[in-house]
Protein backbone atom coordinates (compact mmCIF):
# COMPACT_ATOMS: atom_id res chain seq x y z
CA UNK A 1 0.00 0.00 0.00
CA UNK A 2 1.98 2.43 1.36
CA UNK A 3 4.48 1.87 -1.67
CA UNK A 4 1.74 2.46 -4.54
CA UNK A 5 0.65 5.98 -2.26
CA UNK A 6 4.59 7.48 -2.95
CA UNK A 7 4.04 7.77 -6.86
CA UNK A 8 0.38 8.97 -6.51
CA UNK A 9 1.72 11.77 -3.93
CA UNK A 10 5.08 12.64 -5.88
CA UNK A 11 3.32 12.99 -8.79
CA UNK A 12 0.12 14.72 -8.35
CA UNK A 13 0.60 16.58 -5.34
CA UNK A 14 4.03 16.81 -5.23
CA UNK A 15 3.98 15.90 -1.08
CA UNK A 16 1.81 18.33 -0.19
CA UNK A 17 -0.25 15.93 1.28
CA UNK A 18 2.19 15.16 3.95
CA UNK A 19 3.31 18.78 5.03
CA UNK A 20 0.43 20.86 5.13
CA UNK A 21 -3.15 20.94 6.76
CA UNK A 22 -4.93 22.26 3.74
CA UNK A 23 -7.60 20.05 2.76
CA UNK A 24 -7.35 21.70 -0.78
CA UNK A 25 -4.87 19.43 -2.10
CA UNK A 26 -6.99 16.56 -1.35
CA UNK A 27 -10.12 18.46 -2.78
CA UNK A 28 -8.26 18.58 -6.10
CA UNK A 29 -7.09 15.28 -5.99
CA UNK A 30 -11.14 13.73 -5.75
CA UNK A 31 -11.85 16.49 -8.64
CA UNK A 32 -8.97 14.74 -11.07
CA UNK A 33 -10.17 11.36 -9.50
CA UNK A 34 -14.03 12.54 -10.71
CA UNK A 35 -12.85 13.78 -14.44
CA UNK A 36 -11.15 10.36 -14.75
CA UNK A 37 -13.28 8.30 -14.23
CA UNK A 38 -16.50 10.12 -16.03
CA UNK A 39 -17.18 7.34 -17.92
CA UNK A 40 -20.51 6.71 -19.88
CA UNK A 41 -22.61 3.79 -19.45
CA UNK A 42 -23.54 1.16 -22.36
CA UNK A 43 -26.52 2.35 -24.00
CA UNK A 44 -28.36 -1.33 -23.10
CA UNK A 45 -28.12 0.36 -19.47
CA UNK A 46 -30.95 2.06 -19.55
CA UNK A 47 -33.26 0.04 -21.60
CA UNK A 48 -31.81 -2.98 -19.04
CA UNK A 49 -32.81 -0.57 -16.11
CA UNK A 50 -36.13 0.77 -17.76
CA UNK A 51 -36.93 -3.09 -18.20
CA UNK A 52 -36.83 -4.20 -14.29
CA UNK A 53 -38.60 -0.87 -13.23
CA UNK A 54 -41.46 -2.64 -15.61
CA UNK A 55 -41.39 -5.55 -13.86
CA UNK A 56 -41.59 -3.94 -10.61
CA UNK A 57 -46.10 -4.56 -9.39
CA UNK A 58 -47.23 -1.37 -8.91
CA UNK A 59 -46.39 0.86 -6.56
CA UNK A 60 -49.75 0.73 -5.05
CA UNK A 61 -50.20 2.41 -0.98
CA UNK A 62 -50.56 -0.79 0.52
CA UNK A 63 -46.65 -1.91 -1.16
CA UNK A 64 -44.91 0.93 -0.59
CA UNK A 65 -46.54 0.77 3.39
CA UNK A 66 -44.99 -2.80 3.18
CA UNK A 67 -42.08 -1.98 1.18
CA UNK A 68 -41.26 1.10 3.23
CA UNK A 69 -41.21 -1.28 6.89
CA UNK A 70 -39.38 -3.84 5.57
CA UNK A 71 -37.11 -1.42 5.05
CA UNK A 72 -37.20 0.20 8.12
CA UNK A 73 -37.99 3.56 6.58
CA UNK A 74 -40.31 5.28 9.27
CA UNK A 75 -40.97 8.58 6.91
CA UNK A 76 -41.79 6.57 3.62
CA UNK A 77 -44.20 3.91 6.14
CA UNK A 78 -45.61 7.23 7.36
CA UNK A 79 -46.34 8.44 4.13
CA UNK A 80 -47.58 4.99 2.67
CA UNK A 81 -49.68 4.89 5.73
CA UNK A 82 -51.23 8.30 5.04
CA UNK A 83 -51.75 7.26 1.21
CA UNK A 84 -53.95 4.07 2.47
CA UNK A 85 -55.42 5.97 4.78
CA UNK A 86 -56.53 8.70 1.20
CA UNK A 87 -57.00 5.49 -0.37
CA UNK A 88 -59.29 3.64 1.68
CA UNK A 89 -61.84 6.34 2.52
CA UNK A 90 -61.75 8.99 -0.49
CA UNK A 91 -59.90 7.63 -3.79
CA UNK A 92 -62.84 6.16 -5.54
CA UNK A 93 -60.41 4.96 -8.74
CA UNK A 94 -58.86 2.92 -6.62
CA UNK A 95 -59.95 -0.55 -7.02
CA UNK A 96 -61.71 -3.08 -4.31
CA UNK A 97 -58.41 -5.06 -3.98
CA UNK A 98 -56.14 -2.15 -3.16
CA UNK A 99 -58.90 -0.52 -0.54
CA UNK A 100 -59.23 -4.09 0.94
CA UNK A 101 -55.63 -4.08 1.05
CA UNK A 102 -55.90 -0.70 2.43
CA UNK A 103 -57.97 -1.33 5.14
CA UNK A 104 -56.34 -4.90 6.55
CA UNK A 105 -52.88 -3.19 6.81
CA UNK A 106 -54.63 0.02 8.51
CA UNK A 107 -56.39 -1.74 10.79
CA UNK A 108 -53.27 -4.68 11.76
CA UNK A 109 -51.06 -1.34 12.15
CA UNK A 110 -53.76 -0.17 15.03
CA UNK A 111 -54.31 -3.51 16.36
CA UNK A 112 -50.60 -3.94 16.44
CA UNK A 113 -49.95 -0.11 17.64
CA UNK A 114 -52.91 -0.78 20.67
CA UNK A 115 -51.43 -4.04 21.57
CA UNK A 116 -47.71 -2.70 21.72
CA UNK A 117 -49.23 0.25 23.86
CA UNK A 118 -51.44 -1.71 26.53
CA UNK A 119 -48.20 -4.56 26.68
CA UNK A 120 -46.22 -1.18 27.76
CA UNK A 121 -48.88 0.23 30.39
CA UNK A 122 -48.90 -3.17 31.84
CA UNK A 123 -45.70 -3.44 32.18
CA UNK A 124 -45.15 0.00 33.63
CA UNK A 125 -48.11 -0.99 36.10
CA UNK A 126 -46.21 -3.90 37.06
CA UNK A 127 -43.26 -2.09 37.45
CA UNK A 128 -44.82 0.38 39.56
CA UNK A 129 -46.81 -2.35 41.55
CA UNK A 130 -43.74 -3.63 42.42
CA UNK A 131 -41.60 -0.70 43.17
CA UNK A 132 -44.34 0.72 45.05
CA UNK A 133 -44.53 -1.65 48.77
CA UNK A 134 -40.20 -1.17 48.83
CA UNK A 135 -41.29 2.75 48.87
CA UNK A 136 -43.65 2.51 51.84
CA UNK A 137 -41.23 0.33 53.81
CA UNK A 138 -38.63 2.56 54.65
CA UNK A 139 -41.37 4.83 56.70
CA UNK A 140 -42.95 2.37 58.82
CA UNK A 141 -41.66 -1.10 59.75
CA UNK A 142 -42.70 -3.46 56.95
CA UNK A 143 -43.98 -6.65 58.78
CA UNK A 144 -46.43 -4.62 60.48
CA UNK A 145 -47.65 -2.98 57.62
CA UNK A 146 -48.24 -6.13 55.65
CA UNK A 147 -49.63 -7.74 58.38
CA UNK A 148 -51.92 -5.94 58.81
CA UNK A 149 -53.46 -5.67 55.27
CA UNK A 150 -53.59 -9.25 55.42
CA UNK A 151 -55.50 -9.61 58.18
CA UNK A 152 -58.54 -7.99 57.06
CA UNK A 153 -58.38 -9.35 53.37
CA UNK A 154 -56.71 -13.20 54.64
CA UNK A 155 -54.43 -12.25 51.25
CA UNK A 156 -51.71 -10.55 50.98
CA UNK A 157 -51.75 -9.77 47.29
CA UNK A 158 -55.65 -8.56 46.85
CA UNK A 159 -55.51 -4.77 46.30
CA UNK A 160 -59.70 -4.33 46.97
CA UNK A 161 -59.70 -6.98 49.85
CA UNK A 162 -56.63 -5.53 51.60
CA UNK A 163 -57.81 -1.98 50.79
CA UNK A 164 -60.91 -1.73 53.54
CA UNK A 165 -58.30 -3.47 56.60
CA UNK A 166 -55.27 -2.02 55.18
CA UNK A 167 -56.55 1.56 56.04
CA UNK A 168 -54.98 1.46 59.29
CA UNK A 169 -51.74 1.25 58.16
CA UNK A 170 -51.28 3.97 55.14
CA UNK A 171 -52.88 6.22 58.05
CA UNK A 172 -50.55 5.10 60.38
CA UNK A 173 -47.89 5.90 57.29
CA UNK A 174 -49.96 8.98 56.55
CA UNK A 175 -50.01 10.05 60.08
CA UNK A 176 -46.60 11.19 60.05
CA UNK A 177 -46.23 13.09 57.04
CA UNK A 178 -49.95 13.65 55.26
CA UNK A 179 -53.12 13.58 57.36
CA UNK A 180 -55.79 12.43 54.95
CA UNK A 181 -56.39 9.25 57.47
CA UNK A 182 -55.25 10.99 60.31
CA UNK A 183 -57.61 13.98 60.14
CA UNK A 184 -60.44 11.58 61.96
CA UNK A 185 -58.04 10.42 64.55
CA UNK A 186 -55.57 13.22 65.00
CA UNK A 187 -57.44 15.99 66.51
CA UNK A 188 -58.49 14.31 69.69
CA UNK A 189 -54.88 13.05 69.49
CA UNK A 190 -53.12 14.93 72.36
CA UNK A 191 -49.76 13.78 71.41
CA UNK A 192 -49.08 11.75 74.46
CA UNK A 193 -45.86 10.10 73.63
CA UNK A 194 -43.45 12.34 72.75
CA UNK A 195 -41.09 10.21 70.95
CA UNK A 196 -43.28 9.25 68.26
CA UNK A 197 -44.81 12.31 66.56
CA UNK A 198 -47.97 11.52 64.18
CA UNK A 199 -48.77 7.58 65.25
CA UNK A 200 -48.41 8.53 68.85
CA UNK A 201 -50.94 11.30 68.15
CA UNK A 202 -52.93 8.76 66.78
CA UNK A 203 -52.87 6.73 69.64
CA UNK A 204 -53.85 8.94 71.75
CA UNK A 205 -56.95 9.56 71.07
CA UNK A 206 -57.88 5.48 70.97
CA UNK A 207 -57.72 4.73 74.04
CA UNK A 208 -60.71 7.47 74.59
CA UNK A 209 -63.57 5.61 72.64
CA UNK A 210 -62.11 2.17 73.15
CA UNK A 211 -62.09 1.98 77.13
CA UNK A 212 -65.38 -0.45 76.46
CA UNK A 213 -63.39 -3.25 74.15
CA UNK A 214 -60.34 -2.70 76.34
CA UNK A 215 -61.96 -5.20 78.98
CA UNK A 216 -63.66 -7.26 77.07
CA UNK A 217 -60.20 -8.45 76.16
CA UNK A 218 -58.62 -8.38 79.38
CA UNK A 219 -60.19 -11.44 80.58
CA UNK A 220 -59.08 -13.77 77.85
CA UNK A 221 -55.31 -13.32 77.92
CA UNK A 222 -55.13 -16.58 79.36
CA UNK A 223 -52.97 -17.52 76.30
CA UNK A 224 -49.50 -16.09 75.87
CA UNK A 225 -48.81 -12.70 75.67
CA UNK A 226 -47.57 -13.09 72.10
CA UNK A 227 -51.07 -14.17 70.91
CA UNK A 228 -52.53 -11.32 72.70
CA UNK A 229 -51.10 -8.40 70.66
CA UNK A 230 -52.63 -8.26 67.58
CA UNK A 231 -56.02 -9.54 67.59
CA UNK A 232 -56.94 -6.76 70.18
CA UNK A 233 -56.85 -3.70 67.53
CA UNK A 234 -58.58 -5.36 64.69
CA UNK A 235 -61.83 -6.81 66.65
CA UNK A 236 -62.24 -3.47 67.67
CA UNK A 237 -62.24 -2.15 64.18
CA UNK A 238 -64.10 -4.64 62.95
CA UNK A 239 -66.69 -5.22 65.48
CA UNK A 240 -65.51 -5.30 69.34
CA UNK A 241 -67.73 -8.21 70.79
CA UNK A 242 -68.79 -10.40 67.55
CA UNK A 243 -66.90 -11.03 64.85
CA UNK A 244 -63.64 -10.27 66.97
CA UNK A 245 -64.70 -13.15 69.62
CA UNK A 246 -65.55 -16.09 67.26
CA UNK A 247 -62.10 -15.12 64.91
CA UNK A 248 -59.57 -15.73 68.09
CA UNK A 249 -61.69 -19.25 68.16
CA UNK A 250 -60.41 -19.90 65.39
CA UNK A 251 -57.06 -18.69 65.64
CA UNK A 252 -56.01 -20.49 68.67
CA UNK A 253 -56.00 -23.73 67.32
CA UNK A 254 -53.35 -22.68 64.40
CA UNK A 255 -52.13 -20.32 67.49
CA UNK A 256 -50.62 -23.08 68.81
CA UNK A 257 -48.60 -23.81 66.67
CA UNK A 258 -47.75 -20.34 66.13
CA UNK A 259 -46.15 -19.81 69.76
CA UNK A 260 -42.95 -21.55 69.02
CA UNK A 261 -42.38 -18.96 66.31
CA UNK A 262 -41.05 -16.38 68.41
CA UNK A 263 -41.54 -12.82 66.13
CA UNK A 264 -44.87 -11.63 66.70
CA UNK A 265 -45.06 -9.63 63.57
CA UNK A 266 -44.68 -12.71 61.17
CA UNK A 267 -47.48 -14.36 63.25
CA UNK A 268 -49.60 -11.88 62.72
CA UNK A 269 -50.14 -12.25 59.10
CA UNK A 270 -50.92 -15.82 59.53
CA UNK A 271 -53.35 -14.79 62.42
CA UNK A 272 -55.01 -12.73 60.18
CA UNK A 273 -54.70 -15.73 57.33
CA UNK A 274 -56.69 -17.72 59.52
CA UNK A 275 -59.83 -15.80 60.71
CA UNK A 276 -60.14 -14.68 56.83
CA UNK A 277 -60.68 -18.35 55.86
CA UNK A 278 -62.49 -19.88 58.84
CA UNK A 279 -65.02 -16.57 58.36
CA UNK A 280 -64.67 -14.87 55.13
CA UNK A 281 -68.38 -13.49 54.51
CA UNK A 282 -68.00 -11.94 58.58
CA UNK A 283 -64.71 -10.27 58.15
CA UNK A 284 -65.58 -8.23 54.69
CA UNK A 285 -68.74 -6.82 56.44
CA UNK A 286 -66.38 -6.13 59.20
CA UNK A 287 -63.48 -5.06 57.37
CA UNK A 288 -66.78 -2.63 55.72
CA UNK A 289 -68.32 -1.32 58.44
CA UNK A 290 -64.71 -0.08 60.39
CA UNK A 291 -64.48 2.94 58.02
CA UNK A 292 -67.65 3.98 59.11
CA UNK A 293 -66.70 3.33 62.41
CA UNK A 294 -63.59 5.48 61.78
CA UNK A 295 -65.63 8.29 61.04
CA UNK A 296 -67.49 7.74 63.99
CA UNK A 297 -64.89 5.85 66.41
CA UNK A 298 -61.37 6.26 63.56
CA UNK A 299 -58.87 5.71 66.64
CA UNK A 300 -60.20 2.99 67.30
CA UNK A 301 -60.32 1.14 64.20
CA UNK A 302 -57.20 1.70 62.63
CA UNK A 303 -55.40 4.16 64.94
CA UNK A 304 -54.33 1.22 67.38
CA UNK A 305 -52.25 -1.28 65.24
CA UNK A 306 -51.05 2.27 64.11
CA UNK A 307 -49.87 3.18 67.08
CA UNK A 308 -49.24 -0.15 68.45
CA UNK A 309 -45.35 -0.09 66.78
CA UNK A 310 -43.98 2.91 68.85
CA UNK A 311 -45.79 1.87 71.97
CA UNK A 312 -45.29 -1.66 72.52
CA UNK A 313 -42.47 -0.54 75.13
CA UNK A 314 -45.03 0.59 77.66
CA UNK A 315 -47.07 -1.85 78.05
CA UNK A 316 -47.56 -4.56 74.83
CA UNK A 317 -48.65 -7.26 77.02
CA UNK A 318 -51.80 -5.76 79.24
CA UNK A 319 -52.98 -4.30 75.93
CA UNK A 320 -51.96 -7.77 74.14
CA UNK A 321 -54.25 -9.76 76.58
CA UNK A 322 -57.38 -8.57 74.72
CA UNK A 323 -56.02 -8.78 71.54
CA UNK A 324 -54.35 -12.23 72.43
CA UNK A 325 -58.03 -13.14 71.16
CA UNK A 326 -57.82 -12.23 67.51
CA UNK A 327 -53.78 -12.28 67.01
CA UNK A 328 -50.23 -12.51 67.82
CA UNK A 329 -47.87 -10.51 66.23
CA UNK A 330 -48.34 -6.61 64.83
CA UNK A 331 -51.37 -5.69 66.35
CA UNK A 332 -49.86 -6.73 69.82
CA UNK A 333 -47.41 -4.46 69.11
CA UNK A 334 -49.64 -2.01 67.88
CA UNK A 335 -52.39 -2.37 70.73
CA UNK A 336 -49.79 -2.40 72.84
CA UNK A 337 -49.00 1.33 72.39
CA UNK A 338 -52.59 2.41 71.83
CA UNK A 339 -53.45 0.46 75.37
CA UNK A 340 -50.08 1.57 76.96
CA UNK A 341 -50.96 5.04 76.47
CA UNK A 342 -54.22 4.32 78.68
CA UNK B 1 -26.60 18.61 -17.34
CA UNK B 2 -30.10 19.82 -17.51
CA UNK B 3 -32.14 18.80 -14.35
CA UNK B 4 -35.43 16.94 -13.98
CA UNK B 5 -37.83 18.87 -11.67
CA UNK B 6 -39.61 16.21 -9.72
CA UNK B 7 -42.88 15.29 -11.02
CA UNK B 8 -45.48 14.32 -9.02
CA UNK B 9 -46.49 11.23 -11.47
CA UNK B 10 -43.40 9.44 -10.14
CA UNK B 11 -45.21 9.35 -6.78
CA UNK B 12 -48.18 7.82 -8.28
CA UNK B 13 -46.61 5.16 -9.98
CA UNK B 14 -46.65 6.40 -13.68
CA UNK B 15 -44.30 4.25 -15.77
CA UNK B 16 -44.12 6.69 -18.74
CA UNK B 17 -42.23 9.39 -15.77
CA UNK B 18 -40.50 6.86 -14.80
CA UNK B 19 -39.03 5.86 -17.71
CA UNK B 20 -38.00 9.43 -18.85
CA UNK B 21 -36.55 9.41 -14.83
CA UNK B 22 -34.17 6.63 -15.95
CA UNK B 23 -33.47 8.23 -19.62
CA UNK B 24 -32.32 11.10 -17.87
CA UNK B 25 -30.52 10.19 -15.01
CA UNK B 26 -28.76 6.73 -15.99
CA UNK B 27 -25.51 8.75 -16.61
CA UNK B 28 -25.15 10.20 -13.51
CA UNK B 29 -26.02 7.60 -11.43
CA UNK B 30 -24.05 4.83 -13.36
CA UNK B 31 -20.87 7.72 -12.76
CA UNK B 32 -21.41 7.75 -9.30
CA UNK B 33 -22.00 4.00 -8.37
CA UNK B 34 -18.17 3.52 -10.54
CA UNK B 35 -16.61 5.58 -9.00
CA UNK B 36 -17.47 4.20 -5.26
CA UNK B 37 -17.23 0.28 -7.05
CA UNK B 38 -14.14 0.55 -9.83
CA UNK B 39 -16.18 -1.64 -11.39
CA UNK B 40 -18.17 -1.94 -14.53
CA UNK B 41 -20.41 -4.61 -13.76
CA UNK B 42 -20.77 -3.56 -10.25
CA UNK B 43 -21.63 -0.39 -10.98
CA UNK B 44 -24.41 -1.42 -13.50
CA UNK B 45 -26.10 -3.53 -10.98
CA UNK B 46 -25.54 -0.80 -8.47
CA UNK B 47 -27.22 1.49 -11.12
CA UNK B 48 -30.33 -0.97 -11.51
CA UNK B 49 -30.75 -1.15 -7.78
CA UNK B 50 -30.44 2.37 -7.25
CA UNK B 51 -33.80 2.74 -9.17
CA UNK B 52 -35.57 -0.14 -7.73
CA UNK B 53 -34.81 1.39 -4.51
CA UNK B 54 -36.20 4.44 -5.64
CA UNK B 55 -39.26 3.49 -7.09
CA UNK B 56 -40.09 0.97 -3.69
CA UNK B 57 -39.26 3.99 -1.57
CA UNK B 58 -40.61 7.21 -3.61
CA UNK B 59 -42.95 8.28 -0.43
CA UNK B 60 -39.28 8.99 1.22
CA UNK B 61 -39.13 11.72 -1.39
CA UNK B 62 -39.57 15.35 -0.13
CA UNK B 63 -40.43 15.89 -3.72
CA UNK B 64 -39.37 19.70 -2.97
CA UNK B 65 -36.40 19.71 -5.62
CA UNK B 66 -34.86 17.89 -8.58
CA UNK B 67 -34.41 14.40 -7.81
CA UNK B 68 -31.06 13.95 -8.99
CA UNK B 69 -29.83 14.28 -5.53
CA UNK B 70 -32.21 12.16 -4.27
CA UNK B 71 -31.43 9.45 -6.90
CA UNK B 72 -27.20 10.18 -6.38
CA UNK B 73 -27.77 9.69 -2.54
CA UNK B 74 -29.39 6.09 -2.97
CA UNK B 75 -26.85 5.42 -5.59
CA UNK B 76 -24.26 5.99 -2.84
CA UNK B 77 -25.98 3.81 -0.63
CA UNK B 78 -26.41 1.60 -2.49
CA UNK B 79 -22.91 1.42 -3.95
CA UNK B 80 -21.26 1.77 -0.36
CA UNK B 81 -23.38 -1.30 0.77
CA UNK B 82 -22.08 -3.25 -1.93
CA UNK B 83 -18.72 -2.62 -1.52
CA UNK B 84 -18.68 -3.38 1.89
CA UNK B 85 -20.29 -6.63 0.88
CA UNK B 86 -17.19 -7.56 -0.78
CA UNK B 87 -15.43 -7.00 2.89
CA UNK B 88 -12.44 -6.07 0.69
CA UNK B 89 -12.31 -3.22 -1.70
CA UNK B 90 -8.77 -4.40 -2.68
CA UNK B 91 -10.74 -7.48 -3.86
CA UNK B 92 -12.77 -5.75 -5.72
CA UNK B 93 -9.99 -3.37 -7.31
CA UNK B 94 -7.79 -6.56 -8.16
CA UNK B 95 -9.25 -6.67 -11.60
CA UNK B 96 -9.14 -2.86 -12.04
CA UNK B 97 -6.60 -3.51 -14.80
CA UNK B 98 -9.57 -5.38 -16.33
CA UNK B 99 -12.18 -3.31 -15.86
CA UNK B 100 -11.16 -0.05 -14.95
CA UNK B 101 -10.95 1.42 -18.29
CA UNK B 102 -14.07 3.34 -19.64
CA UNK B 103 -16.29 1.17 -20.92
CA UNK B 104 -17.33 3.46 -24.08
CA UNK B 105 -15.49 6.85 -24.58
CA UNK B 106 -16.18 10.76 -23.10
CA UNK B 107 -13.08 10.12 -20.72
CA UNK B 108 -11.91 12.71 -18.65
CA UNK B 109 -13.63 15.57 -19.58
CA UNK B 110 -10.85 17.85 -20.96
CA UNK B 111 -8.85 17.37 -17.71
CA UNK B 112 -5.50 16.99 -18.60
CA UNK B 113 -4.21 15.87 -15.22
CA UNK B 114 -6.97 12.83 -15.40
CA UNK B 115 -5.09 10.61 -17.16
CA UNK B 116 -2.14 10.81 -14.84
CA UNK B 117 -4.38 8.73 -12.08
CA UNK B 118 -3.16 5.34 -12.45
CA UNK B 119 -5.27 2.28 -11.27
CA UNK B 120 -3.46 2.13 -7.82
CA UNK B 121 -4.42 5.90 -7.32
CA UNK B 122 -8.07 5.49 -8.14
CA UNK B 123 -7.86 2.31 -5.86
CA UNK B 124 -6.01 4.09 -3.11
CA UNK B 125 -8.57 6.91 -3.63
CA UNK B 126 -11.55 4.67 -2.79
CA UNK B 127 -10.13 3.11 -0.19
CA UNK B 128 -9.33 6.27 1.85
CA UNK B 129 -12.79 7.30 1.13
CA UNK B 130 -14.60 4.42 1.91
CA UNK B 131 -12.71 4.10 5.36
CA UNK B 132 -13.94 7.89 6.10
CA UNK B 133 -17.11 7.75 8.90
CA UNK B 134 -20.36 8.81 8.77
CA UNK B 135 -21.61 11.35 8.03
CA UNK B 136 -17.78 12.49 6.31
CA UNK B 137 -17.99 9.65 3.94
CA UNK B 138 -21.11 10.58 3.05
CA UNK B 139 -21.07 14.37 2.06
CA UNK B 140 -17.38 13.72 0.70
CA UNK B 141 -18.87 11.00 -1.66
CA UNK B 142 -22.10 13.36 -2.38
CA UNK B 143 -19.50 16.11 -3.07
CA UNK B 144 -16.90 14.68 -5.59
CA UNK B 145 -17.96 11.45 -6.98
CA UNK B 146 -21.80 12.33 -6.93
CA UNK B 147 -20.89 15.46 -7.93
CA UNK B 148 -23.60 17.86 -6.01
CA UNK B 149 -23.39 21.17 -4.84
CA UNK B 150 -23.46 21.85 -0.99
CA UNK B 151 -27.04 23.07 -1.58
CA UNK B 152 -28.10 20.05 -3.61
CA UNK B 153 -26.59 17.68 -0.69
CA UNK B 154 -28.15 19.82 2.02
CA UNK B 155 -31.35 19.20 0.42
CA UNK B 156 -30.74 15.69 -0.44
CA UNK B 157 -29.50 15.21 3.25
CA UNK B 158 -32.09 17.82 5.04
CA UNK B 159 -29.26 19.18 6.86
CA UNK B 160 -28.05 23.13 6.74
CA UNK B 161 -25.52 24.42 4.43
CA UNK B 162 -22.87 25.32 7.08
CA UNK B 163 -23.25 21.96 8.80
CA UNK B 164 -22.52 20.05 5.15
CA UNK B 165 -19.86 22.64 4.81
CA UNK B 166 -18.06 21.96 8.23
CA UNK B 167 -18.58 18.19 7.55
CA UNK B 168 -17.31 18.51 4.33
CA UNK B 169 -14.04 20.22 5.64
CA UNK B 170 -13.26 17.48 8.18
CA UNK B 171 -13.92 14.87 6.02
CA UNK B 172 -10.99 16.47 3.85
CA UNK B 173 -8.86 16.95 7.04
CA UNK B 174 -9.91 13.14 7.17
CA UNK B 175 -9.07 12.43 4.44
CA UNK B 176 -5.73 13.85 3.96
CA UNK B 177 -4.53 12.06 7.44
CA UNK B 178 -5.76 9.29 6.08
CA UNK B 179 -3.80 9.37 2.65
CA UNK B 180 -0.91 10.93 4.71
CA UNK B 181 -0.35 8.02 6.51
CA UNK B 182 -0.34 6.06 3.45
CA UNK B 183 2.76 7.45 2.66
CA UNK B 184 6.22 6.70 4.73
CA UNK B 185 8.47 8.96 6.13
Amino acid sequence: MSQRAEPMHETLLGGRLRTGGDPRPISELLERYAAATAVTPRPDLVTRVAASLRDQPEATPPRRYLWAVLAWDVRGASVAFGAMLRTFAADARAGTAVRAQSLALIGATLLLGAALAAGGVAGLAELLRRTGPDALTPPLPAPSLLAASPTPTGTEPSPGTSAAVVVPVPSAIASQGPGLPDPTASPPAGSPLPGASAPLATAAPVPGPTPSPAPTPAPTPAPTPEAIATPGPTPRATEPPATARPQPTDPPATQGPRPTATPRETREPDETDEPTETEPPEEPAATEKPRPDRTSEPDETDQPEATDEPHETDEPEPTEEPDGDGGHGSDGHGGDGAWAVW
Amino acid sequence: MEELPFNGDLAGGDREAWQRLVEHETPTVFRTCYRILGRVEEAEDATQETFLAAYRSIGSFRGDGPARAWLTRIATRESWQRAARYRKLSAISSSLDNDDTPPLGDQGGGDPLGDTLSAEAREQIRQAVARLPEPYREVVTLRYLGELSIAEIAEATGRRDGTVKAQLHRGLERLRREMATLVPG
